[in-house]
């Protein structure tokens, strides 16, 4: 049961991966577009008034993240002879699984990513290790390091404030 | 390092430690009206916690490539000596989110109520074991309510998991395992045992597998199959109503092998010729409590929104049943997705005591305006 269960947790956790991606994609990056979709979405959790009504905020900001990327592939599509234009069954959702730019997009940063991991701190690292690769929960990282969940919590969200500086100025 | 540098990497420091706390449990109230304020404050917090967010995918591959063994990884932190040389002078803006208590799953109490409940079914199997040669067989029958889910561990060890509105019989003997679907859905880690396969009737379909793990959803007129992993053989016995006899003749049920992420749809008693790529993500979305849509029609969205709650969407305009969205909630969470219907220009949603009646604001298109 527990692999079970974090193979399923590993699926959703990973849900929104590829629409979050398609922000910060090269496709995008090559026109204003992506500064415009962050505005997009920003716009939209402006107009949330009534914030107890969210009781997933993070879901929510994914959710209408998701769905702007969604539109403006639509409206991409909609648009004959602009740059951006795709074949029809192209342009759903972004899916780098599908093509070659995208996939070189990904080798790319997989390759960059592993650079940079490597300049973390011991324990720092061997902890994204064990929750990315090996997808141990904080307290078995925890126990198997012999730190609190609390410190596992804290080495990962240095790691990843790490990464993600080092990964702006990738593109 | 300039000013504007030093401030975003504070910023990208603070998204980073928002995002790692989201990983562990659910948010108290207080951290989220903070994480809503905190998000709201300013487009670079938000942009900055997206960027974290889209690391996901890369730290993945980019660790798994590695191949390094826990053993390895563990004696690599133990020779630490623990210094953590901070980079940015970030630490100087850092608000920390707080601490949660550790790995607070929704689900929990509903496998700690199942403990029992495999106490319990334990001694069964015991009883049924020590008993004579008559092929004695544990009956046990459960059901979920409207809204309701449950996990039970069955006495062979596998675990059964139902959804919203469910009824099953579970049958167990030394040769044979049956869980009979009467209705709803049901997700199934198979334990395996060569002996007995396990097999999920669900009306005429019989689902037969060994060790699996797989998930069949019982509807009005047809039965959806989804396998997780392993394989699972279906087959459908096909009761041929009398006057049809003459015409039709008898054939042994055909049997269809559904593998990995695969699906197949039985309707009306006909199973499809081939099964299909199976969105796991959709189909697993329930476990927990979620609701996961990738360009689905709303109407749809909104039906499987009211499997699980009493006040319903009600959507009358074809075109807006018809909108295609995207999107990801718990299961009910309805008020957060009336929100995001709203965001959706020219919709409007109004709160009934019921209901939400979800209409079209004529003047507006409903869809964004184009981008040039």
């Amino acid at each position: 049961m527990p692999e079970l269960r974090a193979r399923f947790v590993e699926k959703l956790f990973s849900e929104h991966r590829y629409a979050l991606q398609a922000f910060f994609s090269r496709r995008l990056r090559t026109k204003q577009d992506a500064a415009d979709l962050v505005q997009e979405v920003y716009l939209r959790m402006l107009r949330v008034r009534d914030s107890d009504a969210i009781r997933n905020p993070e879901g929510y900001l994914f959710t209408v993240a998701t769905h702007v990327v969604y539109e403006h592939s639509l409206a991409a599509r909609r648009a004959p002879g602009s740059v951006d234009a795709e074949p029809v069954e192209a342009a759903a959702m972004p899916d780098p699984s599908h093509g070659f730019e995208e996939l070189f997009d990904l080798q790319a940063r997989v390759a960059r990513l592993q650079q940079v991991l490597a300049q973390l701190p011991p324990k720092c690292r061997a902890t994204v290790h064990l929750r990315y690769q090996h997808g141990l929960s904080y307290q078995e990282i925890g126990t198997a390091l012999g730190i609190s969940a609390h410190m596992v919590q804290k080495y990962l969200g240095i790691a990843l404030a790490h990464c993600r500086r080092r990964m702006v100025s990738l593109r | 390092m300039t000013e504007e540098a030093r401030i975003r990497s504070a910023i990208t420091q603070v998204a980073a430690d928002w995002y790692a706390a989201h990983r562990v449990g659910q948010p108290s109230d207080a951290d989220r009206a903070a994480f809503l304020a905190w998000l709201k404050a300013s487009p670079l917090h938000m942009e900055e916690y997206l960027g974290v967010a889209a690391l996901d995918r890369s730290m993945a591959a980019a660790t798994q490539e590695t191949g390094l063994s826990k053993e390895t990884l563990i004696e690599l932190a133990r020779a630490d000596l623990g210094a953590i040389p901070l980079d940015h002078g970030a630490t100087a803006h850092r608000q920390p989110p707080p601490s949660r208590p550790p790995e607070v799953r929704p689900w929990r109490p509903a496998l700690a109520a199942a403990g029992i409940a495999i106490l319990a079914s334990g001694a069964g199997f015991l009883a049924w074991r020590s008993s004579d040669h008559a092929t004695p067989v544990d009956v046990r029958t459960y059901r979920t309510g409207h809204g309701e889910q449950s996990a039970r561990p069955l006495a062979d060890g596998s675990m059964l998991r139902m959804n919203t509105d469910t009824l099953v019989t579970v049958r167990f003997s030394p040769l044979e395992r049956t869980i009979e679907l009467d209705h709803g859905q049901v997700a199934i880690h198979v334990v395996h045992d060569e002996r007995r396969a396990l097999h999920v009737r669900a009306g005429s379909t019989d689902t037969v597998a060994i060790g699996t793990d797989f998930d069949v959803y019982r509807r009005t007129d047809s039965t959806l199959i989804t396998v997780v992993s392993g394989q699972v053989s279906v087959s459908v016995d096909s009761p041929v109503p009398p006057q049809r006899l003459a015409q039709v003749p008898a054939k042994p049920p055909s049997k269809r092998r559904v593998g990995a992420a695969q699906q197949l749809e039985v309707v009306a008693d006909v199973p499809a010729p081939e099964p299909r790529p199976a969105d796991l993500r959709e189909t697993t979305a329930w476990l927990e409590r979620k609701v996961v849509f990738e360009e689905r029609p709303l109407a749809a969205v909104a039906e499987e929104f009211n499997r699980y709650n009493d006040i319903v969407f009600a959507i009358d305009d074809p075109t807006l049943r018809n909108l295609k969205i995207s999107g990801n909630f718990d299961a009910a969470d309805i008020a957060s997705f009336a929100a995001f219907l709203g965001s959706l220009g020219g919709v409007h949603v109004e709160r009934l005591p019921a209901s939400f009646r979800v209409s079209r604001v004529r003047t507006k298109p409903t869809t964004v305006p184009q981008r040039s």
